[in-house]
C-alpha cells in the first residue's frame, strides 16, 4: 500500500515538474526566437539624459546667460543623442511660457520650441491642419503643439530673442496626435509650416504598458 | 462603505504587520508580449513562487521552498491610446503539505492611463478572476493602481533605469466566504531596450481571512519581454 502511494505521489510530483519545465521549454523558445530577431534589426538608440548646467557647451551657456536665465525658472538640462548625432538642450519657464532651447554639440541655437494651446494656432492655419488631418484619419486627438521658431540662417551668429517670439516670426507647429486608421490606433509627431501644411511624420512608439497590464 | 475598506485596507497594511509572523518569499517570473501590427497583443507569462521555510528543530536552517506556479496566458484589444481590455487564462499549481492542488482561472481585464506626461505614467487596472480550484469556486476582484517613471531625464531611454511603485487591493468571494489582500510593490526596471526589461523590487501582501491575519513579503524579479515595431519616432 505505502508503495503504491509512494508511486502515485511520484507520478503526481513528475507531472507537476513535467508542467513547470514545459512552461520554461515554450518561454525559453520564444527568448531564442527574440534574440534572434534582435541580432537581425538595427537598434538605434536614442538617449536623453539630464545634466549639469556645466556640462552645457560653453558657446550655449553664454547664449542663455545672456538672453534668458536672469527672467526664468525651472530652467533645466538635457543631453540627446541618437547615436549619431549629439544634440543639448534646455527647458525653462519665462513669462508663465514653457521653452524648449535646442543646441548643437558645437553650443550653436538650432530652435526655440513653445508650447501652446491648440487654439493659439491662427484659424487660418488651423483650417489647414484640421483639412489635413480629417482627410488622412477617420479620428484623431492632439495631445500637445508646440510652436517653433528657427535661427535665420542667411545671418551669421544669427539668435533669437525672446522678444522676438511672436505670432509672426513662428516657423513651424509641431503636433502630436492620436490617430485612429482603419483597426490600427498610431500616435504622430507632425510638423506643420506656418501655413499649416504638412512637412514631416513621425510615427511615436510608445512604451510598453505591461508592467502595469501582467 | 465597501468602497472605503477597498482603499483604506492599503493604508493599514503596514500596522499588520508587526502584529503577525511574516512569511519570505522569491518570485521570479517571465512576460512575454506580441503585438500584432492592429490593435491585438498576446501576452504568456509564468511565475515560480518560492518560500522561506525553516525547519524547526536543533541545527534546522532556513532553505527556499517552490510552492507555487502560475502560468497565465492573456489577449489584449487596445480600445485606444494607453486603454485595453484583456481576457485571459490561467494555470495554478500549489504544493501544500506535500500534495499538490490545481486552479483554473479565468481572467477579464480594464487597464488605462490616467497620467503620462515627461515619461511619467499612472495607470490602473480593475480585474475579475473566476478561479476553478479543487477546494470551490472564487470570485476575486482586483484594482491596482501604479506609478512609473525614469530615473534620469524625462523620458525612458534604452540602458535606464525606472522606479515603480504600485498598490493593489483584492477582495475574494463566494456564497460562503470572504477575504481580503493588499500588495503593495516598490521596486526600480532596467529598461534594456523596448523588447526587453528586467524589474525587481519588493512586494509587501498582508491578507485577511476570516479573523486571520497572513503578511508575506516577497522579492519580485519579472523578465519583461516585448516583441512589436522598432525604436520610437521613425522618420517618414
Amino acid at each position: 500500500m505505502y508503495q503504491s502511494l509512494w508511486s502515485t505521489w511520484v507520478n503526481k510530483f513528475m507531472h507537476r515538474i513535467c508542467l513547470v519545465h514545459l512552461a520554461w521549454i515554450i518561454l525559453g523558445g520564444i527568448i531564442v526566437a527574440t534574440n534572434v530577431a534582435i541580432a537581425q534589426t538595427d537598434l538605434k538608440q536614442e538617449v536623453e539624459k539630464r545634466i549639469k548646467k556645466s556640462e552645457m557647451p560653453s558657446a550655449a551657456l553664454n547664449y542663455l546667460s545672456e538672453h534668458w536665465l536672469n527672467e526664468s525658472r525651472k530652467i533645466r538640462y538635457y543631453y540627446e543623442t541618437d547615436g549619431a548625432n549629439i544634440s543639448y538642450e534646455a527647458k525653462l519657464i519665462r513669462e508663465k511660457r514653457r521653452f524648449s532651447i535646442e543646441f548643437d554639440s558645437s553650443g550653436s541655437l538650432q530652435d526655440i520650441e513653445e508650447l501652446i494651446d491648440y487654439e493659439q494656432i491662427p484659424a487660418s492655419v488651423q483650417a489647414n491642419i484640421d483639412l489635413t488631418l480629417s482627410q488622412k484619419y477617420s479620428k484623431y486627438r492632439i495631445q500637445r503643439v508646440q510652436r517653433q521658431f528657427l535661427p535665420d540662417t542667411t545671418q551669421q551668429n544669427a539668435l533669437l530673442h525672446f522678444s522676438g517670439l511672436t505670432t509672426e516670426t513662428v516657423d513651424n507647429f509641431e503636433i502630436e496626435i492620436d490617430t485612429q486608421e482603419g483597426s490600427a490606433v498610431q500616435s504622430y509627431e507632425m510638423l506643420f509650416n506656418v501655413e499649416g501644411l504638412l512637412v514631416q511624420r513621425r510615427t511615436i512608439i510608445r512604451r510598453s504598458l505591461d508592467n502595469f497590464l501582467y | 462603505m465597501r468602497l472605503f475598506f477597498f482603499f483604506s485596507l492599503s493604508f493599514t497594511s503596514f500596522s499588520v504587520i508587526a502584529q503577525t509572523n511574516t512569511q519570505l518569499q522569491w518570485e521570479p517570473s517571465v512576460s512575454y508580449t506580441y503585438k500584432l501590427p492592429n490593435r491585438w497583443a498576446f501576452n504568456a507569462n509564468t511565475m515560480f513562487r518560492n518560500r522561506m521555510v525553516e525547519y524547526n528543530g536543533e541545527g534546522a536552517e532556513r532553505e527556499m521552498e517552490w510552492v507555487l506556479n502560475e502560468t497565465q496566458f492573456f489577449a489584449t484589444y487596445s480600445l485606444w491610446k494607453n486603454t485595453k481590455m484583456s481576457g485571459g487564462y490561467a494555470f495554478q499549481s500549489r504544493l501544500t503539505d506535500e500534495q499538490f492542488f490545481d486552479e483554473h482561472r479565468l481572467m477579464e481585464q480594464f487597464a488605462f492611463v490616467i497620467y503620462a506626461l515627461h515619461g511619467k505614467r499612472i495607470a490602473n487596472r480593475i480585474r475579475l478572476e473566476q478561479r476553478i480550484r479543487q477546494s470551490g469556486y472564487q470570485n476575486r476582484l482586483r484594482y491596482r493602481l501604479g506609478f512609473d517613471s525614469p530615473l534620469n531625464g524625462e523620458e525612458l531611454d534604452p540602458g535606464e533605469l525606472y522606479g515603480i511603485v504600485t498598490n493593489e487591493v483584492l477582495y475574494t468571494f463566494n456564497n460562503v466566504q470572504q477575504g481580503w489582500e493588499n500588495r503593495l510593490f516598490g521596486g526600480i526596471g532596467w529598461f534594456f531596450n523596448r523588447q526587453y526589461k528586467l524589474q525587481t523590487g519588493i512586494m509587501y501582501r498582508v491578507s485577511r481571512s476570516g479573523n486571520r491575519y497572513r503578511n508575506v513579503l516577497a522579492l519580485s524579479t519579472i523578465m519583461y519581454i516585448n516583441r512589436r515595431e522598432r525604436q520610437k519616432k521613425i522618420r517618414e
